[in-house]
């Protein structure tokens, strides 16, 4: 091993998502094994075409256990803190656990020693249980739908999950859901830009 | 940490041999060797740096193997 292994390494580490993504899912699950598919291909270009700003809005519809939360919820916002440790990331989930367990897969991957030394410029000022702050006033906070948000605005929101999959058929959870999202990003009338990335049922009555 | 009456954000790494640093400063020569040792070894290249684990040459190796061009793929058959 030479150091010029190493500076590939963490060059690839911040250029291509994908080998990105790989490492990710191998510290999340150590011992584990990351299988490629077309599927991680296509998520992580339409999400390159986020972080760059060609896409404003997306959704992301996948059956259970495709890594979608993964990739959206917890290598993503690290990615894009890595590029750029001024963004502020908000993160929501149908309840407080699973919110929580994405921000806990969060601090895994960016306290480890390769995303340290990829994304150096990326330093951790405060790192709680649903938040992580960084020395540029930067943040990923993690929170449930329902939550109060008031003052904390974000540049990019990621709803995952809004709703537990036996909610899927309320169609008064949906309308909530719904007009709870509508509420957070008003379509044209934004202020900032924002994003949100969607994988949810409510998405079928939002496209 | 607090420098010249303001205070900043540190990583542990930085405000340990700031302090080391420091003592030095102050006359301590077990802290000054250790100093010049690192900026010895650091001018002369030989500090060890990190090695890639298991996990870190898989993900090369399956980075290089996805970016890597095709053979086949310049043949019209």
């Amino acid at each position: 091993m030479t150091y010029n292994n190493m500076q590939v390494f963490n060059a690839m580490l911040r250029q291509d998502f994908r080998a990105f993504l790989h490492r990710t899912v191998l510290t999340l699950n150590p011992g584990g094994q990351f299988l490629p598919n077309w599927h991680i291909d296509a998520i992580a270009h339409a999400l390159e075409e986020a972080r760059n700003g060609r896409i404003k809005r997306l959704i992301i519809n996948l059956p259970p256990r495709h890594l979608k939360s993964i990739i959206s919820s917890v290598a993503f916002p690290a990615f894009l803190l890595g590029h750029d440790p001024r963004r502020r990331i908000i993160e929501i989930s149908y309840g407080t656990d699973l919110a929580t367990k994405h921000a806990s897969d969060f601090r895994s991957l960016i306290h480890s020693s390769w995303y340290q030394r990829a994304f150096r410029q990326m330093r951790i000022a405060r790192s709680a249980e649903s938040e992580v702050f960084t020395t540029e006033r930067g943040f990923r906070r993690a929170t449930s739908v329902g939550a109060a948000l008031t003052g904390f605005g974000g540049d990019v929101f990621i709803i995952d999950d809004p709703q537990k999959p036996v909610d899927a058929q309320s169609e008064p959870l949906i309308r909530s859901i719904t007009g709870s999202q509508t509420r957070c990003f008003p379509g044209s009338i934004t202020r900032r830009p924002a994003s949100s990335w969607l994988s949810c049922s409510a998405c079928t009555s939002m496209t | 940490m607090r420098e010249r009456g303001r205070t900043r954000a540190v990583t542990v790494r930085e405000a340990i041999l700031l302090r080391v640093i420091e003592d030095a400063l102050k006359g301590s020569t077990k802290s000054a060797a250790f100093i010049l040792n690192r900026y010895g070894l650091m001018v002369s290249g030989e500090i060890q740096h990190a090695e890639l684990t298991g996990d870190d040459q898989a993900v090369l190796e399956a980075f290089l193997t996805r970016v890597k061009p095709n053979p086949s793929e310049g043949d019209v058959s």
